[in-house]
């Protein structure tokens, strides 16, 4: 007799880190582009 | 069944109409229209992007797969999240600010030729009438599976419902309408895993049935080598379809578009476990159903109770009703905005744009319904050779040609007519050359002629 194994609980695994590391990604990239926005205008004000 | 079935369409069906009228009440413009005035927040993007891309084929075919060949199939998503994350990196953000209302209005701006984006449009029409003879194709098979009834009823319930909420509030409807359709697909197959892992007596009961019928149910049925064609085929059509890419238009911004295919991988996540265990499941309890496509249809008529049947035959719907839907909005977007407004009738008022994109949804809509009705080949073939057809015409112009500022009209008309052409033909020869599959042979042939011809051409200013 044989249960699932890693193709099965792998998969669950491999799930919930690709989600959380693209939100992380995706986090970082919105943060990056806010501080490029915000670059010229402080330029403007010195 | 009939009962429950009534009462869950019955609210399904509220739902939609309400939605629909909120999508009417905002539609004011041809850009309401087809990008719902470029406001979807993370979560209604994220549910039509997922919505989307759920079709037919996920209900019926991917049940039927893993029905068939057990716990690997599930390693395809992968590779259609990859093809999501080479969009996200490379594609909806910069899709997003291009500043244009569709793929092909983006081709004429970005290639500055009005003759790529009158091949663009075309190849939309296309490839999408094709797709949704698979759509109606399959409505028909659950409807009379499902419920005993003549194929044709489950076509005009799909036909009905969608075109009038597609012609009522565009995009605006749509995408909220998705939202539900996600909710309904999720609820409807979640709610059946538990009720098939209670009457198989639990998850290891399971996976001692599947062992007992073929021990590579539990593991490596296909090959990585296959698993990953599989999921390349679907990476790379996803990367460039259309009928997602538009949908990056419509966000709010660059970032909203990056934040909707994280929701959208959370739903597909939840879509794609449930519908390996009840593949799975399936195959434990009905061993030799006569065809694995079957297994959805029979799960819903056959074992679960008749409210979580009905249920899952709603989400069923839900899916292929969101597929069409995004099919006639981009379809009827590229023969009113794109082959109306800029060749026929350029100085089309706002009010005729309108009119024209609802007209093009019903024409588009009735027009398929002829194929549907005839004895043409397996559903999933159909999805199929549309998803290389697209991905062979579209991959590089898009991909390629948002990212790299070589490749003008003639790089983007050889890419577009090289990857047709030989997607085209990999298609209809067997065995096929150099043992590829056609839309590998789409999607190289395609870049090539990208590469090739931007190379010949002289470097834009």
């Amino acid at each position: 007799m044989q249960g699932f194994g890693w193709t099965f609980y792998g998969f669950f695994l491999f799930c919930i880190v690709w989600i959380a590391g693209y939100f992380a990604w995706a986090r970082w990239m919105a943060a990056r582009e806010a501080r490029e926005r915000l670059r010229p205008e402080r330029g403007k004000k010195g | 069944m009939t009962a429950s079935l009534a009462v869950v369409l019955i609210a399904y069906f509220a739902g939609v109409i309400t939605l629909g009228i909120v999508g009417y009440r905002r539609t004011r413009t041809s850009a309401d229209f087809i990008v719902a005035g470029r406001t979807l927040g993370p979560l209604v993007g994220g549910a039509t992007l997922a919505a989307t891309q759920i079709s037919a084929g996920t209900f019926v075919g991917t049940v039927g797969l893993h029905y068939l060949a057990g716990v690997s199939f599930v390693w395809v998503w992968p590779g259609a999240w990859l093809g999501w994350f080479v969009s996200a990196v490379f594609v909806a953000p910069r899709l997003r600010d291009a500043g244009t209302l569709t793929i092909p209005e983006y081709c004429e701006a970005r290639f500055g030729s009005r003759a790529v984006r009158a091949l663009a449009a075309v190849l939309i029409v296309v490839a999408y009438t094709i797709f949704l003879v698979a759509q109606y194709k399959a409505s028909g098979i659950i409807v009379s599976t499902v419920l005993g009834w003549p194929a044709w009823t489950g076509i005009a319930l799909v036909l009905v419902s969608t075109v009038v909420y597609s012609l009522a509030g565009g995009l605006h409807g749509g995408a909220r309408i998705d939202l539900l359709q996600s909710m309904v697909m999720v609820v409807g197959l979640v709610a059946a895993v538990p009720y098939l892992l209670g009457h198989l007596g639990g998850l290891d009961a399971l996976g001692r049935a599947l062992a007992q019928i073929d021990p590579r149910l539990l593991g490596s049925f296909f090959e990585w080598r296959e698993l990953l064609a599989f999921g390349a085929a679907f990476g790379l059509s996803l990367a460039a379809t259309p009928l997602e890419a538009t949908r990056f238009m419509a966000m709010r911004d660059r970032a909203t578009a990056r934040y909707a295919i994280g929701v959208a991988y959370i739903f597909q996540a939840v879509i794609g476990c449930a519908i390996m265990i009840v593949g799975l499941s399936m195959r434990a309890l009905f061993p030799t159903l006569p065809s694995a496509d079957l297994a959805s249809s029979v799960m819903a008529a056959h074992v679960l109770t008749p409210v979580a049947g009905a249920l899952l035959l709603v989400a069923a719907f839900s899916a292929i009703m969101s597929t069409v839907n995004a099919i006639l909005l981009v379809g009827a977007a590229s023969v009113a905005h794109d082959l109306y407004g800029r060749f026929l009738k350029p100085a089309a008022t706002e009010l005729e744009r309108l009119a024209a994109n609802r007209i093009a949804v019903l024409a588009l809509a009735v027009l398929p319904v002829w194929f549907a009705m005839r004895e043409v080949t397996l559903v999933q073939f159909i999805v199929l050779a549309q998803a290389n057809l697209i991905a062979s015409a579209f991959f590089a112009p898009i991909v390629v040609g948002l990212n790299w500022r070589r490749g003008g009209k003639a790089a983007a008309l050889g890419s577009m007519l090289g990857g047709t052409a030989a997607c085209v033909i990999w298609t209809l020869t067997t065995p096929r050359p150099l043992g590829l599959e056609p839309i590998f042979a789409g999607v190289c042939a395609s870049l090539a002629m990208f590469v090739l011809f931007a190379a010949l051409e002289r470097p834009s200013s």
